[in-house]
């Protein structure tokens, strides 16, 4: 695989959210803004590439016996480092996005892609990867999230888009309207690309 | 088989300290600027605006009193003086956690009273209800129906509209202002 195709990979046939579907809790609860979404996508690009380039550098000396525990202990290194560099210098979005970024730990995205990819491949064929498959995840979180807020509040990133007429569809950033909207944009994406495959 | 162990044991010994000390310089510089955006959060000029117009600084009380009400309002955080620009004493701000639980856990608030007893305005320092929903109770048009209200007595749940969808954040909004009045009536009028 050329280095584009592993990049595109991640974003479209491969996609976390869309087509591999993982991580779904912290997907669910918190695409309910637009704001969110990007932010939670961001900071998974970040962890994502950072754990699968350290982890596929040291893939020489991490024996297979203790390879789960040595990336749990890589990832989580990550994500404190993102949870201190984000409270410290987007205090904001930090406010925002809570507990979920702890969570990043357990995103079965990013284990997943230490055991199936960078564990085995060069570190930067293992960062295109890792950048590949966050983009992906923040493709589907920007759809996700853009689709809750317009539905449920009548804005975008904030701004009123629709009129002050419109009754908010309360359930769109609901638990019940978040699987609801997934399963549609996951539709969606299947017609559009067995479409393009006929 | 013994060396293996070792081995491995060793080798995830490394990993788990690289990642500590890593931890541990990161968390070390931004310390600081983390204290600092907290601060800054809770003395937001909007934020005391809001809590307590035409203040220009909280100021901090006699420590014995708010030990002494800590022990006593578990819930409590602290009790500050709000005082305007030209340096007089304008009323009291309590600052409180819930005492009933939101949809995710306690909210964390400011609440100002006027010297004649009556509710100047409520801000949210922190919150964990859903965004977009149980969040709007940090909203002006929620907060302001609290305004003016006498904190002569508890608010009762007839007396104020809670947001539709979002029953759990309103009510434990509401338990966090009541403490406010319940410090506020036995420690300051």
């Amino acid at each position: 695989m050329n280095k584009f195709e592993i990049f595109k990979n991640g974003v479209t046939r491969e996609n976390p959210i869309l087509v591999q579907q993982v991580g779904m809790c912290a997907t669910l609860a918190i695409t309910t803004s637009l704001v969110n979404g990007i932010g939670m996508g961001v900071a998974v690009i970040a962890v994502l590439t950072g754990s699968n380039i350290v982890i596929s550098a040291l893939r020489k000396y991490i024996p297979d016996e203790v390879r789960i525990p040595a990336f749990v202990i890589i990832i989580a290194a990550f994500t404190t480092i993102i949870d201190l560099l984000m409270h410290a210098y987007t205090f904001e979005l930090y406010k925002a996005l809570g507990v979920f970024i702890p969570l990043i730990v357990v995103n079965c995205i990013i284990l997943a892609r230490a055991e199936a990819f960078a564990f085995g491949n060069s570190v930067l064929d293992s960062a295109i990867d890792g950048l590949g498959m966050g983009v992906g995840y923040l493709v589907a979180m920007i759809l996700l999230s853009s689709a809750r807020e317009i539905l449920g509040n009548g804005t975008i990133l904030g701004f009123r888009i629709l009129p002050e007429a419109y009754e908010p569809m309360m359930m769109a950033i609901q638990p019940p309207g978040a699987f609801i909207l997934l399963g549609l944009l996951i539709g969606i994406v299947n017609y559009l690309s067995r479409r393009k495959k006929a | 088989m013994k060396n293996n162990f070792v081995k491995l044991a060793g080798i995830l010994f490394l990993i788990g300290a690289i990642s500590a000390g890593v931890l541990a310089w990161l968390n070390d510089t931004t310390k600081d600027i983390i204290a600092q955006n907290e601060a800054m959060a809770s003395m937001d000029p909007a934020v005391l605006e809001a809590v307590m117009p035409g203040s220009a600084v909280f100021k901090e009380e006699d420590a014995a009193l708010i030990d002494t009400i800590k022990a006593d309002n578990k819930q409590f955080i602290n009790l500050l003086t709000a005082v305007d620009a030209s340096g007089n004493e304008i009323g009291k701000v309590v600052r409180t956690l819930s005492t009933i639980k939101g949809f995710n856990g306690d909210m964390e608030l400011y609440v100002g009273f006027s010297p004649d007893g009556k509710i100047t305005g409520t801000s949210v320092l922190s919150h964990s209800e859903t965004e977009g929903l149980g969040s709007r109770t940090a909203e002006p048009g929620f907060m302001n129906q609290f305004i003016g209200k006498d904190a002569s007595g508890e608010i009762s749940e007839s007396d104020y509209d809670a947001i539709s969808g979002a029953t759990y954040s309103s009510k434990s909004f509401l338990s966090a202002v009541n403490n406010a009045i319940a410090v506020y009536t036995e420690y300051v009028k």
